[in-house]
């Protein structure tokens, strides 16, 4: 039974056949890209409080923006989804991943698509598509690294010995599978010259938006869903010690949800030139995402039913189990501001930035870290982890981050919507724009604040990994370990 | 082929939603067909088990 702090010691050394080294290397990436992504988005959260903080032009908001949402998205979740998915996928098909050079290519062919990308944010490279902004050549570039992504990833299931495909590889590899068809679909454009980075889509006006919208609801779908419902599927189970709670309903999750997720992207156009059914439709089917988002947050908390008592002591089944809570909670409000008469008081409020962020530093994050800490001392063939405490320090430093974060932009979002569209008796509009965003200073401020508390979390367990790397524990907790793996032993 | 192509394209949302729905019910009921219970319960031990294979 592995205990809080320890793992089954010698699992690195005991399966030599795993291909760890390049797992290591995205594992690492993770935690250097979510600290840079983090980072800069605090100093665009203190632009938005202190606008003089704009150094124009490289580092005006309209360049650090697709900066912070491509550095915690495509870097640091990106990252954290390669690990966690070569990890993945070696153990539960029982075989090394395919192609140590191919493998190897992924990670530094992706390192180098996020530096491309980066850079030209900065420069003002953009083809101004929210999630989607790299141009054409970055684009090709990213489509070469993830279809070697692809056949690592299926030949590696083609050659597995476990009969049985386990389900979050299904998950792994309908993120993977849709990410293309999406990239491709999305950035089909014309560039200007071959020597210029300018390019035109092919699609223009109202259906330019609904692609774009189908790419980027999906982007949340498959990239930030699931991808991520793969890695619960497997770490929360071997955290735990315990299986899933209903295999059969992680089925029925996979299929309703990769069936549903796909026509949800019209929500985002609600009020403009997209047809009125189309937008129903994508509404529609929002809602619908209510069932197989909470099926599966219900079989993920469930798995720990019996071992309840596991969730008291051990803050990796925490960072876990709150960001199980973060995704009910998110996919809760998700479906909810999709209905067109909610969209029309939350639509361009900050409330919309609250929402991707109790996902985004909820569900996404806390899930991540949880499979950091889990891989970490696994990887690096350590005994334990440098130290227990300073990851529930982690916890609850980055809880409280959250906290700040989206309560300030509830208020903050509700606010502004309700100051937008406020009257006076003679029908005039009683704000000017410039007052609802003096209203917000002292929100942006508070946001701020979430900001730099979740930086410190990722922080410490930088500190945390380098220790434990090192082959160090904590002198405080040596002899406390050793008396709670008397007990659970 | 033409009429067929243009009955396809008339009706494509409601075939679709045809299409996807009856693929979900059948899975929902391959899921639950009798016996698989056992079956499943293995495989939910997958990523257990693999542990002490090594």
């Amino acid at each position: 039974m592995t205990t809080i702090a320890s793992t089954a010691s010698g699992t690195a050394s005991a399966s030599p056949d795993y291909n760890y080294k390049v797992v290591r290397l995205f594992t690492l990436a993770t935690v250097f890209w979510g600290i840079t992504g983090f980072l800069v988005g605090i100093v665009i959260a203190a632009q938005m409080a202190f606008p003089d903080l704009n150094i124009e032009p490289y580092l005006s908001f309209g360049r650090l923006r697709p900066l912070h949402t491509s550095a915690v998205i495509f870097a640091f979740c990106g990252n954290g989804l390669f690990a966690t998915s070569y990890y993945v996928v070696q153990r539960t098909c029982g075989v090394r991943l395919w192609s140590d050079a191919l493998s190897s290519f992924t990670f530094w062919g992706y390192q180098i698509f996020i530096i491309i990308a980066g850079l030209g944010y900065v420069m003002g490279v953009t083809q101004t598509k929210e999630y989607a902004e790299p141009e054409w050549y970055a684009d090709l570039w990213l489509t070469i690294v993830w279809v070697a992504y692809l056949l690592v990833y299926m030949m590696t299931i083609v050659k597995r010995k476990e009969p049985h495909l386990y389900v979050a590889n299904w998950f792994y590899l309908a993120f993977i599978i849709t990410i293309a068809v999406l990239h491709l679909g999305n950035n089909i454009s014309l560039p200007i010259d071959l020597a210029s980075a300018k390019s035109y889509s092919a699609f223009s006006g109202v259906q330019s938006a609904l692609i774009q919208w189908w790419y980027g609801h999906n982007a949340v779908g498959f990239f930030l869903t699931s991808g991520f419902l793969g890695m619960m599927y497997y770490f929360i189970p071997k955290q735990a010690g315990r299986p899933i709670y209903s295999y059969r309903l992680s089925i029925l999750h996979f299929w309703s949800l990769i069936f549903i997720y796909i026509w949800a992207g019209p929500h985002h156009l609600h009020y403009t030139a997209l047809p009125m059914w189309v937008q129903t439709l994508g509404m529609t089917f929002s809602i619908m995402l209510w069932m197989p988002s909470w099926g599966g947050m219900i079989n993920g908390l469930m798995t720990l039913s019996g071992a309840w008592h596991k969730l008291r002591e051990d803050p990796i089944l925490q960072f876990m189990a709150i960001a199980l809570a973060f995704y009910g909670m998110a996919t809760f409000e998700g479906p909810l501001l999709s209905i067109r008469s909610v969209n029309a008081l939350s639509h361009y409020t900050d409330w919309t930035i609250g929402h991707v962020h109790a996902g985004a530093l909820g569900w996404n994050g806390f899930i991540t870290f949880g499979a950091l800490y889990y891989l970490v001392p696994r990887l690096w063939g350590r005994e334990r982890i440098y130290s227990v405490k300073l990851i529930s320090l982690h916890l609850w430093i980055a809880s409280l981050g959250i906290v700040f974060y989206i309560a300030s932009m509830w208020v903050a979002g509700i606010m502004q919507g309700l100051m937008w569209r406020s009257y006076d008796d003679m029908g005039f509009l009683e704000y000017s724009f410039v007052e609802s965003v003096m209203a917000l200073k002292p929100f942006y401020i508070l946001r701020v604040t979430g900001g730099v508390l979740y930086l410190s979390g990722a922080l410490i367990m930088a500190y945390n990994f380098w220790r434990t790397i090192r082959g160090e524990v904590s002198a405080k907790e040596q002899p406390q370990i050793r008396n709670a793996q008397g007990v659970a032993a | 082929m033409g009429a067929i192509l243009d009955f396809l394209a008339a009706h494509a949302g409601v075939i679709g939603i045809i299409f996807f729905f009856t693929f979900f019910c059948l899975v929902t009921l391959w899921t639950f067909r009798p016996g698989a219970g056992a079956v499943y319960r293995k495989y939910a031990q997958l990523p257990l088990e693999e542990e002490n294979k090594e």
